[in-house]
């Protein structure tokens, strides 16, 4: 990320933040916080090195409420540090293509997201599991905001959240807010999340969720996600969600695999793979972004 | 880290890297590439921030032949704070019983392992696809390095060479990578220095942690795909997945072994043992101690 672009995640990341009464933070505010100047702090947004010593950016990441995991991204962002440094990434549609062939041959339910939570690719036992048909995902298709993992779980529509029950959806939803949160940071600045967050905030829930996740301040940090809840088809499936970043020059994809917490969770997934093997469906565009 | 730390991995960095001779990289040989003197050099390596500009750390990462994934944990350590600045863990202490949690929970071969490729904990369904026996498990721990994965892959004496077959060298070499990758901010700790003496030890350790070195081609992938003909087991596929896990202690990794085919899967179902299912804790952490 060149400076100018950090200058501007800084200043969108600023904007985006409330304070305790719920309003945006001011300039003066954060200025007041980070021990800078309103020109300083100026000076910042628009990519001066000057004021990027390790203590204004502590007291900015400090300011800014972010979550741990946010932090360390934020932190990368500072560097300068760019998607392409490490010039020996291969080609990233094959890395993709790699994914996919081992989402195909995975036994249990998984898919990929870009750092945007657009579901890239999905196997059909994941499908299953959250009884996603092939209809459904026409309708995420055409929708603007397309295969977004955060308007599915949102999404009225779909209804998720009586699939899951609201126990367990509460708990995917905070997980998946916190993951959110984290791949999207570097990529705040950037007019498809503009666009993206747009759209998801036209989701009642969402909404709610977004601003109080920035109001308190999350002590979670784990990047895996045991889940547990009854299926209507295969009775009660318990399991852990991990995530695999594969590091590519266009940004990080997450593999998100379903691991089997318990005995009859391994023979609900192997039934979910069923005669037709585990085939993979191609969902949103990637890299290049539409909307 | 601290800047003095981050000079000090600088010149261990530089001291890893060997020229067309073989010897050691001086001061002389890396300061050319990064456009500083040998003297500005020697002050970077003793913790002066005025050359830790981004220009030079993007020289500096550039020109250790380093992967691009080491490349990023570089710049991390750049950044020069302590690790609980960076994790924002301060306040908030971290059981082991809370960390070995996913690992009760995952029904398929698993481990969780720290930055130094050590093993801290594994479930035993790991331990019977690895064949590690109480004996061997017992033997491991009077060792240095005994719980390490990287140990484990080379040594002549945890038969993994054998399990593997004839695809072991691929599959070692992809080890070093991963290793390098997460061991990269600490490689001027005593610990790590005491783990890759006992690793150089190995017959073909050294041999594959230079030629890592060399090669212009890396491998920058977090999973891995392993297939081979277990003696026990026949014929497997698995993919290997790592999540990372941020502990107030730097990184750790849970490793999870997922099924490519339905005779992977069925293999496994039989490694868990629903009534004998259980993990057993490894090597020492957070603190790490030497063993000689």
């Amino acid at each position: 990320m060149h400076l100018t672009d950090f200058g501007e995640l800084v200043k969108t990341l600023r904007q985006n933040s409330l304070d305790e009464n719920g309003n945006c933070l001011t300039r003066e505010t954060i200025c007041e916080r980070v021990h800078l100047t309103a020109h300083q702090l100026g000076r910042l947004e628009r990519g001066d090195r000057k004021y990027l010593d390790n203590q204004t950016l502590l007291l900015l990441a400090n300011s800014l409420n972010l979550t741990n995991p946010e932090r360390i991204e934020f932190l990368y962002a500072a560097l300068g540090l760019t998607d392409k440094s490490g010039s020996d990434f291969i080609d990233p549609e094959w890395q993709l293509n790699n994914l996919c062939s081992a989402l195909e041959n995975l036994q249990v339910p998984a898919y990929i997201m870009d750092v945007y939570g657009d579901l890239l690719a999905i196997n059909e036992a994941n499908l299953a599991l959250y009884q996603i048909t092939p209809d459904m995902l026409d309708y995420f298709g055409k929708l603007p905001i397309g295969h977004n993992l955060m308007h599915i779980i949102y999404s009225s529509t779909l209804g998720y959240k009586d699939f899951l029950g609201e126990q367990a959806w509460r708990e995917v939803a905070t997980m998946a807010m916190l993951f959110f949160r984290r791949s999207t940071l570097r990529y705040r600045h950037t007019d498809y999340f503009s666009f993206l967050i747009r759209e998801l905030l036209n989701e009642t829930s969402f909404d709610i969720d977004w601003y109080s996740s920035h109001r308190f301040n999350y002590q979670l940090d784990m990047t895996y996600e045991f889940i547990s809840f009854k299926h209507p088809c295969h009775g009660p499936l318990s399991y852990i969600i991990t995530e695999t970043a594969a590091a590519t020059i266009k940004g990080n994809l997450y593999l998100m695999v379903n691991n089997p917490s318990d005995i009859a969770t391994i023979s609900a997934f192997s039934e979910m793979i069923g005669e037709h093997g585990n085939k993979v469906r191609r969902l949103a565009p990637w890299p290049e972004k539409q909307f | 880290m601290n800047l003095a730390e981050f000079g000090l991995l600088v010149k261990t960095l530089r001291q890893s890297n060997h020229d067309e001779y073989g010897k050691r990289w001086t001061r002389e040989s890396l300061s050319e590439k990064i456009h500083l003197t040998p003297h500005q050099l020697g002050r970077l390596e003793r913790g002066d921030r005025k050359y830790l500009d981004n220009i030079t750390l993007q020289f500096l990462a550039e020109s250790l032949n380093l992967t691009a994934l080491e490349q990023k944990e570089l710049l991390l350590a750049a950044i020069g704070l302590p690790d609980k600045e960076i994790y924002g863990l301060a306040e908030r202490e971290v059981s082991f019983s809370e960390i070995t949690d996913p690992l009760e929970k995952v029904l398929m071969p698993a481990f969780i392992m720290d930055v130094y490729a050590d093993m801290i904990a594994a479930n035993s369904a790991l331990l019977k696809l690895w064949m590690l026996t109480p004996e061997l498990l017992a033997y491991a721990e009077t060792i240095p390095a005994g719980f390490n994965v990287v140990n484990f892959m080379y040594s002549s004496q945890s038969g993994f060479k054998a399990m593997i077959g004839p695809r072991w060298r691929e599959y070692a070499l992809i080890e070093i990578y991963l290793f390098r990758r997460s061991s990269l901010r600490f490689r001027h700790t005593a610990y790590f220095q005491h783990v890759f003496q006992t690793l150089l030890k190995e017959k073909e350790f050294d041999i594959d942690w230079y030629s890592s070195h060399r090669n212009t081609t890396h491998y920058n992938f977090t999973y891995v795909d392993y297939s081979y003909v277990h003696p026990f087991y026949g014929p497997l596929s698995y993919l290997i997945t790592e999540t990372g896990i941020s502990t107030i202690k730097d990184n750790l990794y849970l490793i999870v072994y997922n099924p490519l085919d339905d005779k992977t899967a069925s293999v496994f179902k039989e490694l868990i043992e629903p009534d004998n299912f259980h993990v057993r804790k490894m090597a020492d952490w957070p603190e790490k101690i030497i063993r000689t």
